[in-house]
């Protein structure tokens, strides 16, 4: 057996080994290959020459009725077109998207077909399954997708089952093969499915790709009875930024130490349709309400975007919006853990860019 | 035996639940909200259980309930059109249910299909209640923190999901409290709305498409700004909740360049 000779070798055997390293080197690999997944911007990227894929106009349709709240298809829509893209292309057919009237980009978002439809405001679903129905005569779609959301897309599939008396998948969480995998029992179960005529898909349940250009061709729909909406009378309230449960919220501004003037911050988030959120130091001050509270011990958010003023992110504070999609941090500390965090940091003053974000917005205090 | 006249009353469909970390069984959380709405409105409120007998509808009694109607029920029946028949012996204005149910295949379709049944419509998600004299108006959640009042005029089934809070159980009550056997007629043949499933497996988790974002990382693709003044600051603020659309289509028209 030879020895080793080089005195170096030898010495680095002797060395300890550098336990805290190691672990931070594992933990930094792990990270960058977690974060490596987070979401692509909203907006499809588009390559300057596209090849369009086109299909004939007798092939089997699935039908999308995205919720498109706002006119906008959100992940969730965009999900349930890749569960019908998934169903179509394995039978060879099109996608038909029900949109509504104005929208644009669908031919980047799996759309074969799309049908305008106008909605009036403040609609119900009801007006929805009517036309849903014409569409179902129209075309004989095989399979209509929803996305699974209770006041949009879950509520109109459970109702046009039961009006149609058609089978229904609900809260379809994968499509394995030619089967449906259903969330059942409170989510200890997988129901495998074969397909079934209506189906309601939760979020995640397939991708998209959106490098694929796709005809998107408008079809003509002859509306032959007006849309009618809730049988009752009803008014939508947006939402109030002080009241608003946090965990609902799409949209989230909050601050923190670095905060002075609450009274502007407060007008900044209703301004911009958001709730308010706070630090734990702030709510124990008395200048919010607990509700308040964002962190371990206060709220777990998951909104679309977070938008921090003064917040220097505390740990607790951090965990609690792990959820979240996109963060905008204003911090005078470069060294902030939520500067860190942010897809969008900026170090300024808190306070001063409040008040320029309310003179530029317009917003009467 | 039928149930006792009541001049006005709102009905509450019970499920039995089954408590998701110990596997015992339960007050199903999503009814127990909504026994919390029906009583809200200070109407005598019935529940109606299609199913066995057990302990947990006793525990029910104990959150307020005047009245708990069961209808024998064979557990591979379909539970909608023995409501539904239930109901129309028995009109009522208002009824109640949890979104879905918490054991079996909690598709959430049985409101729907019983108030197809009933030619009632389906409110879901509501989270207040107000019963005035000139009638009844619910506040419905939408999502992104949105708020929907709606006036009710006909009968409606009104379910409810996560944004209320459940009542508690008043034990001495629950355990002197007995349920009423109920009858049902079922009258036409209903289909059958929820295929039954080919294999059933112990539910595997999917990988989130936003994994944890762990505590000091860093952001991968981040923005850094420093040394600029606050109206450049509060530009780029706006340009980012543009790209993210998160601003009115009349604020995108006086967006500064």
């Amino acid at each position: 057996m030879q020895l080793p000779t080089d005195a170096s070798l030898v010495a680095s055997r002797m060395l300890r080994r550098d336990v805290r390293r190691e672990r931070d080197l594992r933990r930094h690999a792990r990270e960058s290959g977690v974060i490596a997944d987070r979401p692509a911007p909203l907006l499809p990227l588009k390559p300057d020459v596209a090849e369009v894929i086109t299909v004939d106009d007798d092939v089997s349709w699935c039908l999308v009725v995205p919720d498109a709240l706002g006119g906008l298809p959100n992940d969730h829509d965009l999900d349930a077109i890749a569960a019908a893209r998934v169903i179509a292309d394995r039978i060879n057919g099109g996608v038909i998207v029900c949109a509504p009237a104005g929208s644009t980009g669908w031919e980047w978002r799996g759309a074969d077909r799309v049908v305008f439809h106008e909605e009036p405001e403040d609609s119900d679903t009801r007006c929805r399954i009517d036309l849903i129905e014409q569409l179902i005569e129209q075309f004989h779609p095989m399979h209509v997708f929803f996305p699974d959301t209770s006041t949009g897309g879950g509520h109109t599939a459970r109702r046009l089952s039961a009006r149609l008396g058609l089978q229904i998948a609900t809260s379809v969480k994968r499509i394995d093969g030619s089967l449906l995998v259903r969330a059942a029992d409170n989510d200890r179960q997988d129901h495998s499915l074969a397909l079934t005529p209506i189906i309601a898909v939760l979020a995640e349940v397939a991708e998209l790709d959106q490098r694929i250009c796709r005809a998107a061709k408008p079809l003509p729909y002859l509306a032959d009875k007006p849309a009618a909406g809730l049988p009752f009378q009803s008014t939508t309230l947006p939402p109030d930024s002080l009241t608003a449960p946090l965990a609902e919220m799409d949209f989230i501004v909050s601050g923190g130490a670095g905060v002075v003037d609450w009274e502007a911050l407060k007008a900044l988030a209703s301004r911009l349709g958001a709730g308010l959120g706070a630090t734990r130091a702030v709510c124990d001050s008395g200048t919010l309400a607990r509700d308040r509270q964002i962190g371990v011990s206060g709220t777990l958010v998951r909104p679309r975007c977070y938008l921090s003023f003064g917040i220097s992110g505390a740990s607790q504070h951090l965990q609690g919006i792990v959820g979240c999609q996109r963060v905008v941090a204003v911090n005078i500390d470069l060294y902030a853990d939520m500067v860190k965090r942010a897809d969008l940091a900026i170090v300024a003053d808190a306070q001063s860019v409040i008040d320029e974000l309310l003179s530029l917005l317009g917003a009467k205090k | 035996m039928s149930m006792r006249i009541r001049p006005q009353h709102v009905v509450v469909l019970l499920s039995c639940g089954r408590n998701p970390f110990s596997g015992r069984p339960r007050c199903a959380l999503r009814d127990a909200k909504a026994i919390h709405l029906a009583r809200s409105t200070g109407l005598a409120v019935v529940g109606l259980h299609a199913g066995s007998e057990s302990a947990v509808l006793q525990d029910y009694m104990g959150m307020g309930l005047d009245e708990l109607v069961v209808l024998p029920m064979e557990p591979s029946q379909d539970p909608a059109p023995l409501l539904a028949g239930w109901l129309t012996l028995n009109p009522c204005s208002l009824i109640f249910s949890g979104a879905k149910a918490e054991t079996g295949d909690g598709s959430g379709i049985v409101p729907y299909h019983v108030a197809h049944l009933l030619g009632a419509e389906v409110v879901p998600s509501i989270v207040e209640i107000h019963q005035k004299t000139s009638g009844t108006s619910v506040l419905q959640a939408l999502p992104g923190g949105r708020r929907r009042i709606i006036s009710i005029e006909a009968c409606v089934v009104a379910t409810v999901d996560s944004a209320t809070q459940a009542v508690q159980i008043a034990r001495a009550v629950a355990k002197r409290s007995e349920t009423t056997p109920g009858v049902a007629v079922v009258s036409a043949q209903a289909p059958t709305l929820v295929p039954t499933p080919l294999t059933i497996t112990t539910a595997k988790r999917m990988p989130k498409r936003i994994g944890p974002v762990s505590l000091g990382a860093k952001a991968p693709g981040q923005k850094l700004i420093q040394n600029c003044s606050a109206q450049q600051a509060a530009k780029e603020i706006l340009q980012f909740l543009a790209t993210e659309r998160l601003l009115d289509s009349s604020d995108l028209a006086n967006l500064p360049d």
